[in-house]
């Protein structure tokens, strides 16, 4: 059954609780502004128009799950690894945020996570970490051991990948080690945090275990915090952007009305209305 | 036009704010970028262009910026980004293999405008080139308009006072491939009556000021200018030969007009490919031999609309013995000739190397013509001329053509 | 397309006149001596007469209309540098 905060001390407990509150005012503030800056822009593209923060973030969501994002087609047009290794990293992730979420209202509303429901739910979860550790463990790989011929060098991409791929193996690891000490029964439906179970089980005595737990709950959180802060400045913001740039990239092949409300309207107005005047006052054949 | 300071927001659309912020930096457009092909420079890339372009915003009109503000954008680094912006050919191929649906080539032009709006300006080749050209004669040449169908018309071309057909050629056409400008009048005139504009009406298309120098603020008066012109003459169906023009009137015509075209604008092959449809062009002679064809940027990777794969394969292929086969690159991602967008005029070194790489391309196909239908792709291919004496220029004009080069449209009419 | 250095001759002032709003770039200059003008348009090898389409100059498809017309006019044909 599901066990929330096993081995971690209520202090520990309620400084998570606090930077949790932290790291959603400062990504809501961030990506809030991000959205803001969006609807500052013109309305020349009609898909657009009139949008403000809300529809923009609501169009965003809803594109997320289009038949060409949410299975990264564009993607796949050019590369089936690197296809395969995003979708693992997007589902993926997209799993572990419903889990969260689930958990929550399991802890705080409802109890819901019983019986065969947990027990699928902790393996789809596992699955959904492994699927984020091996996309990043790829991005990793493709970026600083494989190296593209040709690449922009950021930093930030690094940071990003690392954080994302270090926050998923702790999470692993304190799995991992509440399972070495626990041994609960729906160990045997989170194979992956079994098998990390086993090799820390091999390692370590049920004190250091304890520690180890503790020691990695608290990295864990702090860079899955980091990671979430970060994300509305950072290139991972594609994650809201990228699949309205999907959509409208699309609909160009497509009858697309023209351009409209855009730069030098006042000049177009003038001359259409110039025109116009011209038109009226032609004598009637 | 008053030159402003340059506000990094001011004039950019919701889509491209939001393109901005769409780049993963997956790196894939570098590995189809003619420029990265031949500089190897990943700082003048698309994905370190949007990113540095991202910035500058975020320093001058974020909660980040307001919050933590670093220091200003420097006319050093709005220098750089402005060379970077102008080493660009303006293909699309960037765009067209985003695999976030990144629209490039429509943003690069949005940028490029804000430096000619602004105090900044665009290159001065370009200023003092097809923009001055344009303001004294509405055209980027430095010639009066009334010659320009004595280069190429032939004697025996009789032009329709109106017509439903119409064609318009086109300044590169006539000044830098009038091959392509005879050729196409050569198959209009055997499919039946078509009308010019009077050379002193036909201006430029805009797309050397607005997409070579980033002048927006000339489109609406030749907008107006040409619609009504083409109007006046009867025209429903508009044959365009050079495909840039196409893309600029699709584009930014009737954006500047206030209201859709009141003809159908389409290129030469699409409508000579309907004339073929409609049995009114046929081709008689025989062509014993291989070709290929290259598709020119603007045709591959248009603005708005599809783009124009069919229509020359098509045509092509109603010519008796020829046998057509592909590049291995072609369609959508065709190569770039380098010589769009200003291109040759401020970087033609850059411009001569990517015109080669399209030839080493070619090299490898077994064919032994490749076509195309572009005046910058002829300019740059066959007559390898380019506006700037330069090493690099000289060296790639003495390289033996591998096959022979030419327009469809010439190609074609010689098989009437 | 090969080179072409044709030595244009008996043209008319109004054709003169057009063909100096043609070439005006660096590469394809037309250079005058003695009354003729020599071509120099296309790159590579010296053409001899017959492009690589095998057509002559008369018919050559890359030279433009305006040049083809006075070459169809002429008996002598020239080609390269002009004689020191």
């Amino acid at each position: 059954m599901v066990e929330e905060f096993w081995n971690i001390p209520h202090g520990v407990v309620n400084g998570f609780y606090l930077l949790a509150g932290a790291t959603i005012v400062i990504f809501v503030l961030g990506f809030w502004d991000k959205l803001r800056l969006w609807s500052q822009g013109m309305d020349a593209d009609q898909e657009l128009k009139g949008m403000g923060p809300l529809a923009l973030i609501w169009l965003s969501i809803t594109k997320f799950f289009s038949s060409d994002c949410f299975v990264a087609k564009r993607l796949f047009r050019r590369s089936t690894i690197r296809g395969v290794m995003l979708v693992g990293i997007m589902w993926g992730m997209l799993a572990l945020f419903l889990g969260t979420t689930g958990r929550t209202i399991n802890y705080w509303f409802v109890p819901w996570l019983k019986g065969g429901i947990w027990y699928l739910f902790s393996f789809i979860l596992d699955i959904a970490g492994l699927a984020v550790l091996v996309g990043c463990g790829f991005g990793l790989y493709r970026k600083y051991i494989s190296k593209p011929e040709r690449m922009v060098k950021s930093t930030q991409d690094g940071v990003l990948l690392g954080l994302l791929f270090l926050a998923t193996l702790t999470g692993f690891l304190v799995e991992g080690a509440r399972i070495a000490v626990l041994n609960p029964p729906a160990a045997d439906l989170s194979p992956v945090g079994l098998a990390f179970g086993v090799i820390t089980r091999s390692l370590l005595g049920r004190e250091a275990l304890l520690s180890v737990h503790l020691g990695f709950w608290v990295i864990h959180f702090l860079l899955a915090f980091s990671f979430i802060a970060y994300v509305p400045f950072s290139k991972y913001e594609h994650m809201f952007a990228s699949q309205i740039s999907g959509f409208l990239f699309e609909e160009k092949s497509k009858k697309r009305e023209i351009p409209k409300d855009w730069v030098y309207q006042d000049e177009i107005l003038r001359r259409k209305q110039e025109r116009q005047n011209s038109v009226d006052v032609k004598p009637s054949a | 036009m008053a030159k402003t300071p340059f506000d990094f927001l001011e004039g950019l659309t919701k889509k491209e704010l939001i393109e901005l912020d769409a780049c993963t930096r997956c790196n894939e457009c570098l590995n189809w970028c003619p420029v990265q092909d031949v500089t190897d420079d990943p700082n003048i890339s698309p994905p370190a262009r949007l990113h540095a372009y991202k910035g500058y915003i975020e320093r001058t009109h974020t909660l980040k910026g307001k919050l933590f503000p670093s220091k200003q954008v420097s006319d050093e680094e709005l220098k750089g980004f402005k060379d970077s912006l102008w080493k660009c050919a303006l293909c699309g191929t960037c765009g067209e293999v985003c695999t976030v649906g990144i629209d490039t080539k429509k943003l690069w032009w949005t940028l490029r405008r804000k430096f000619a709006e602004s105090a900044l300006g665009c290159p001065e080749a370009l200023e003092k080139g097809p923009l001055a050209n344009y303001h004294k004669y509405r055209s980027p040449f430095p010639f009066p308009l009334t010659n320009k169908y004595k280069i190429w018309m032939p004697d025996d071309i009789e032009l329709a006072d109106q017509a439903e057909i119409g064609f318009y050629e086109g300044c590169g056409c006539t000044w830098d491939a009038p091959q392509m400008a005879e050729g196409a009048v050569r198959l209009f005139n055997a499919a039946g009556p078509f009308t010019m504009l009077d050379p002193e009406e036909s201006w430029c298309c805009g797309f050397p000021q607005a997409a070579g120098s980033g002048e927006w603020s000339i489109m609406a008066e030749l907008a107006n200018h040409m619609v009504k012109a083409f109007a006046d003459k009867g025209i429903k169906r508009l044959a365009v030969s050079c495909p840039m023009c196409l893309d600029i009137m699709k584009y930014l015509w009737p954006y500047f007009y206030g209201e859709e075209l009141p003809f159908r604008a389409m290129t030469t092959a699409e409508l000579l490919a309907d004339l073929l449809d409609e049995g009114k062009l046929k081709f008689t002679k025989r062509a014993e031999e291989t070709v290929t064809y290259h598709d020119p940027c603007a045709m591959a990777r248009p603005f708005m609309g599809k783009a124009v794969l069919d229509a020359p394969r098509k045509l092509l292929n109603a010519v008796p013995g020829l046998k057509l086969m592909n590049m291995d690159r072609h369609g959508t991602v065709s190569r770039c000739c380098g010589g769009s967008a200003g291109e040759r005029v401020v970087n033609s070194d850059i411009s001569a190397k990517i015109a080669r790489e399209l030839f080493l391309e070619a090299k490898k196909s077994t064919a032994g013509t490749m076509l195309t239908n572009c005046p910058v792709c002829y300019l740059n291919l066959v007559t390898k001329t380019h506006a700037a004496p330069n090493p690099v220029v000289e060296q790639w004009r003495a390289v033996e053509d591998p096959l022979r080069i030419n327009d469809l449209t010439q190609y074609l009419a010689a098989l009437l | 397309m090969l080179l072409c250095k044709v030595h244009l001759e008996g043209f008319t002032p109004e054709e003169k006149e057009i063909l100096d709003t043609m070439f005006f770039h660096p590469y394809d200059k037309l250079e005058e001596y003695d009354g003729k003008l020599i071509m120099n348009y296309g790159s590579g090898e010296l053409c001899l007469g017959t492009n690589d389409f095998g057509e002559d100059c008369k018919h050559c498809r890359y030279v433009p209309v305006v040049v083809r017309r006075i070459l169809q006019r002429q008996e002598h044909f020239e080609f390269g540098k002009k004689q020191a």
